[in-house]
């Protein structure tokens, strides 16, 4: 009886082994060769590294999805697919090509350029600290029209099949990255992959989501000042923060340029943006439906959201000309002559009440003005601009070797 | 030994059976979704699109932003226990309330893990107590709605506790002007108690409506808090004593005298 259990015994272990080998490998069949084992890629060690994130000064923890968790590997892959070109149908867009890291990762255009020189229809917005502009308790917060929650919807449903920007499909995408020479080991030490087969869309846009929330920073003039012992900021750009803080209504006011409404911020959660949406009183229209871009009203359907663009950081704000979600505007001057002229009436129907309540607007002097721009150009960091980690690796001699 | 094993088994199954009913009735709860109904009267608000008359005023009025906190949200049963539900939430209408073919959802939280149990009151206030409003954005996770930096004010070491804001147009006037009233700092915090006979059973949404008349928001009945907005047409709250102050605090008692549970 004894002798009945163990055979019993070791012939479901022998069973279960090789019901196990047959599913990694996919159905048995007589023409099962060595092209199919060259698919597998269990062979390569899989020991993932957990990403340990910086602590900033004046910036909370970075969040992280439960179903995305941050490893050096995946961190390592997003770097190297948000630098491929491979992503866009002609071999010639990656996601760095409108995202330049000496300007702040955004390109210096009014729009940005796709595949075939095709202008897309936006600004092409910074991702230095992206990671905080996605809220848990928001679904619109991407883009300049709110129109993606999170990094990996926006990297799923946003660029690789968009006509006028990387003009691909995800079916090309995942042939191009199985077929490629290195990357499905870099999947593999990423994500414990067993098979090329596995390489998919979704693993792309959590490998680049991981990379995207390591691009923070704040070392700016601002951040010495708050941070740094007997670092300031020059006294115009303190006068320039007074104005854009403001205190409306205080016995010991001076003008309030009533910026941080928007561009809202505290020491400890330094972002210079409350990522809401707006109608800064760009276009000048009858009615709600005249707008030329609806923006974030063709996001929600709702008529009061038309004309409205998402309130950015203020972050590296010097760096990223043109500005507005169409690039109008060439210097932080032409902003601010902008906002001063709102404050003398505007006709669009749904501009910002916070605008147009503003009573010191329309009054600031050029001095003042000034004075706030000197203090823009104070949340300027360039201190990431030459960091390895953050750079395009195909522009290095070997860009392969580290993921032999 | 063998007779050792099975009562050991014995003992071990009926502790496990005894711990799982346990765990069962500490887990017989329900949930409670509160939905807030802006109404002008009995018709629901719409925002941007909606002009409603302010008699008082002789002005057309259109609310444009209309949210506020609400916070130390608890019930209570009939002996007076009470059950906390949550510290903070926020109220925005800018979502059902932006369309006409929505407005009369209202907007929803909704409120898990509750005690089964009858409750006789829903406890609330407008607005956060000294001690939540002492914390800052950066002490929350952003599934709160105390991170957003958006509802904090830097200057003054405050949350914004509401926002009423839209146009009025004048009949003497070609064109709308904006009013604008943001509370917060000081005493603006508005604790109120709505007697409710809620019954909350296991596994089980109970909902809970709760509407906000906007008619009452700037000309409420109490006439010692209505708001001459020809006048006063923007407050941030500014500091203690002032005018604007005083402005933006009758903006947030008026909201909470509005709400009422029928």
């Amino acid at each position: 009886m004894k002798k009945i259990i163990y055979l019993s015994c070791f012939a479901a272990l022998v069973l279960t082994g090789c019901k196990e080998k047959i599913d990694s490998i996919g159905p048995l069949s007589p023409n099962y060769n060595l092209t199919e084992l060259e698919e597998r890629l269990d062979t390569i060690p899989y020991f993932p590294t957990a990403y340990n994130m910086p602590v900033i000064d004046g910036l909370p923890p970075v969040e992280v999805p439960a179903d995305n968790p941050m490893t050096e590997e995946g961190v390592r892959l997003g770097r190297f697919l948000f630098y491929e070109t491979e992503l866009s149908i002609d071999n010639t867009v990656s996601c760095g090509s409108c995202h330049h890291v000496d300007k702040a990762f955004t390109d210096g255009l009014d729009f940005s350029i796709g595949v075939n020189g095709a202008r897309t229809t936006r600004n092409s917005m910074s991702l230095i600290n992206i990671a905080y502009s996605e809220k848990q308790n928001s679904i619109h917060n991407l883009m300049w029209d709110g129109s993606f929650s999170t990094l990996e919807q926006q990297i799923l449903e946003g660029p690789v099949t968009n006509s006028l920007e990387m003009a691909n499909t995800w079916e090309e995408v995942e042939t191009r990255l199985r077929a490629h020479n290195h990357y499905p080991r870099m999947f593999r030490q990423a994500f414990g992959i067993t098979d090329k087969s596995e390489i998919n869309r979704e693993l792309v846009a959590k490998a680049i989501a991981q990379f995207e929330r390591t691009l923070n920073s704040a070392a700016s003039r601002y951040d010495q000042h708050e941070f740094v012992p007997f670092e300031y900021m020059d006294e115009q750009e303190l006068r320039g923060m007074q104005l854009f803080i403001g205190d409306a209504g205080s016995v010991n006011a001076g003008k309030d340029g009533e910026c941080a409404h928007c561009h809202s911020f505290t020491r400890d959660k330094a972002v210079f943006g409350r990522f809401n949406f707006s109608n800064n009183g760009l276009d000048s229209t009858g009615n709600s439906f005249m707008f030329p871009d609806p923006g974030f009203g063709a996001v929600t359907g709702n008529i009061g959201d038309n004309g409205k663009f998402k309130e950015v950081t203020l972050r590296n704000i010097a760096l990223t000309a043109p500005y507005m979600h169409d690039g109008r505007f060439n210097t932080l001057e032409e902003v601010m002559d902008h906002y001063v002229s709102i404050g003398h009436g505007t006709s669009s129907p749904n501009v910002s009440n916070e605008l147009t309540t503003a009573p010191d607007l329309p009054n600031l002097t050029q001095q003042e003005q000034d004075d706030i721009v000197a203090f823009l150009h104070a949340l300027t960091d360039t201190s990431y601009v030459n960091k390895v980690e953050w750079s395009d690796p195909f522009s290095q001699e070997n860009p392969w070797q580290e993921n032999q | 030994m063998k007779k050792h094993f099975f009562s050991f088994l014995f003992l071990t199954s009926i502790l496990l059976t005894s711990f799982s009913s346990c765990k069962d009735k500490t887990e017989d709860t329900g949930s409670l979704k509160i939905t807030f109904k802006a109404v002008y009267d009995t018709e629901p608000l719409v925002l941007y699109t909606q002009a409603y008359m302010d008699v008082a005023n002789n002005s057309e009025l259109t609310l444009q932003v209309l949210n506020f906190f609400i916070s130390n949200l608890k019930i209570k049963d009939a002996e007076g226990n009470t059950t906390n539900l949550s510290t903070a939430e926020y109220i925005d209408f800018s979502n059902n309330h932006s369309q006409a073919s929505t407005a009369s959802l209202g907007e929803s939280i909704v409120l898990t893990d509750i005690n089964v149990g009858e409750y006789t009151s829903l406890d609330f206030g407008i607005g956060l107590d000294a001690t939540t409003n002492a914390t800052t954005p950066g002490d929350y996770s952003t599934s709160s709605p105390l991170s957003d930096v958006g509802n904090y004010w830097s200057a003054w070491d405050s949350y914004i506790f509401s926002r009423m804001e839209g146009r009025f147009q004048e009949s003497c006037c070609s064109s709308p002007t904006s009013f604008l009233y943001h509370s917060g700092v000081g005493e603006s915090y508005q604790a109120r108690s709505f007697n409710k006979a809620i019954s909350i059973a296991a596994d089980t949404e109970t909902e809970l409506v709760i509407h906000l008349n906007v008619k009452k928001l700037i000309y409420p009945d109490n006439k010692s808090n209505q708001i001459n907005i020809t006048q006063n047409n923007v407050s941030h709250s500014g500091d203690v004593g002032t005018e604007e102050y005083q402005t933006a605090l009758k903006s947030i008692i008026n909201i909470a005298d509005a709400l009422y549970i029928e």
